[in-house]
């Protein structure tokens, strides 16, 4: 009613049809400017379950989750600390974009689903803790992973030893966008988005 | 107005806004324009003028494996070892923000552990140091050398040199099939001169 009454406010100028024309524009520009349609595609699109060995798609990444060992110290890459194990998941990583992605980004690609999970000493979250990314081929830490080039990657995850021994590990692999920042207009991997998940049996690490 | 000329009008109403939006979404906004940056192309061997000093691309080399001091880094693609001569103009700066991009457009910048092999230059004073990129096996063809007078607030930057590496075919054919090792030198003061920055 009370509608009626504001639109006969216009009723010289604007009749039924018109004003049609008018909401069914307010609704293309409301819808385009929040971001159109594509926000409740992203809702739609569940996380993939994927096999060890197989490739998953987490742009700009395209990861192949390969194997994964529990260890008390592992060598060359993290000498035995008191109170803690490792968890070490073996990767194969291309960048698909074609800018690099920075060794932060790079390591924010990875979660592991695992109980009192630590980082610097401190307790942190599945959805916080960093793995250290190691390259396999030099075993020198991952500096950015450049556009085209296949990586092989260690990541390695420490976890309280007073957790009992995990049998299986799940993995999460996380996708990101590259868009100029709202705060400072530089432009970087933003928006972390978990895109696929892998299930592997943690194997204990053969002896070298 | 009959309700069919209504609707028509109404019709090309929202078909003009849609081409308009569409045409705005592709065209660069007044930002985009103000932030591109000055392009200064040049080629191995030519002096190159930034706001900050001037720079000189000796050469370049390739292998699948580069050493500086203990450490050796290896690579599934390539490492690009760009060498240069750097003179700052009138004060203390440093080549922060090196790239190379590929023809196709694809950008690869520094990283660990060579991300700081050329140091900071002195006014007046070159310096020469040699830059690994790690690039993918079928981007050396073609290969250009994107040298930014400054980094500024995480862009692109002001004041850009854009130095064609001179990676032809054969070329790249060349330095696709380099395995010796190549030694990353430290950086060294090779002479000094005055230079002044563009204007």
């Amino acid at each position: 009613m009370q509608v009626r009454r504001f639109f006969g406010l216009f009723g010289g100028v604007l009749d039924r049809s018109t004003v049609g024309v008018l909401v069914l524009a307010v609704l293309f520009a409301g819808t385009g400017a929040a971001g159109g349609w594509s926000g409740a595609e992203a809702q739609e699109n569940a996380l993939v379950s994927a096999e060890p060995g197989a490739a998953v798609t987490a742009d700009p990444l395209t990861v192949t989750i390969k194997k994964a060992y529990v260890a008390d110290a592992i060598p060359s890459l993290a000498p035995a600390r008191p109170g803690s194990r490792f968890v070490l998941v073996t990767v194969t990583v291309e960048n698909t974009s074609p800018r690099p992605v920075d060794a932060r980004t790079s390591a924010a690609s990875f979660q592991v689903a695992l109980p009192g999970l630590r980082q610097f000493g401190r307790p942190v979250s599945p959805e916080a803790a960093r793995p250290d990314v190691v390259r396999a081929i030099d075993a020198t830490p991952l500096g950015a992973l450049q556009p085209g080039v296949v990586q092989n990657l260690a990541l390695v995850w420490e976890q309280d030893a007073a957790q009992e021994v995990p049998q299986q590990v799940s993995i999460v692999v996380v996708g990101h966008t590259w868009r100029v920042s709202a705060l400072d207009g530089s432009r970087q991997w933003f928006d972390p988005t978990p895109a696929a998940t892998v299930e592997l049996p943690l194997a204990p690490l053969p002896a070298v | 107005m009959t309700t069919r000329q209504n609707a028509v009008t109404g019709l090309v109403v929202i078909a003009a806004l849609a081409a308009g939006s569409a045409l705005i979404s592709r065209v660069p906004g007044p930002q985009e324009i103000a932030l591109a940056p000055f392009l200064h192309a040049g080629t191995v061997g030519a002096p190159i003028h930034l706001r900050t000093g001037e720079i000189v691309v000796d050469g370049v080399q390739a292998s699948t494996q580069v050493r500086q001091g203990a450490i050796t880094a290896s690579t599934t693609g390539h490492w690009l070892v760009v060498t240069l001569r750097y003179t700052a103009a009138d004060t203390p700066a440093s080549l922060a923000g090196m790239t190379v991009q590929s023809r196709d457009g694809r950008t690869y910048s520094l990283a660990r552990p060579f991300q700081s092999a050329c140091g900071v230059g002195q006014p007046g004073v070159t310096i020469a140091c040699s830059m690994p990129f790690e690039l993918a096996p079928d981007a050396l063809e073609g290969a250009h050398l994107r040298v930014p007078a400054a980094l500024l607030g995480g862009g692109e930057g002001d004041d850009i040199a854009d130095v064609d590496l001179g990676i032809d075919a054969a070329t790249a054919a060349r330095l696709a099939v380099a395995t010796e090792p190549v030694r990353i030198e430290a950086v060294t003061v090779v002479g000094a001169q005055r230079v002044g920055g563009t204007p």
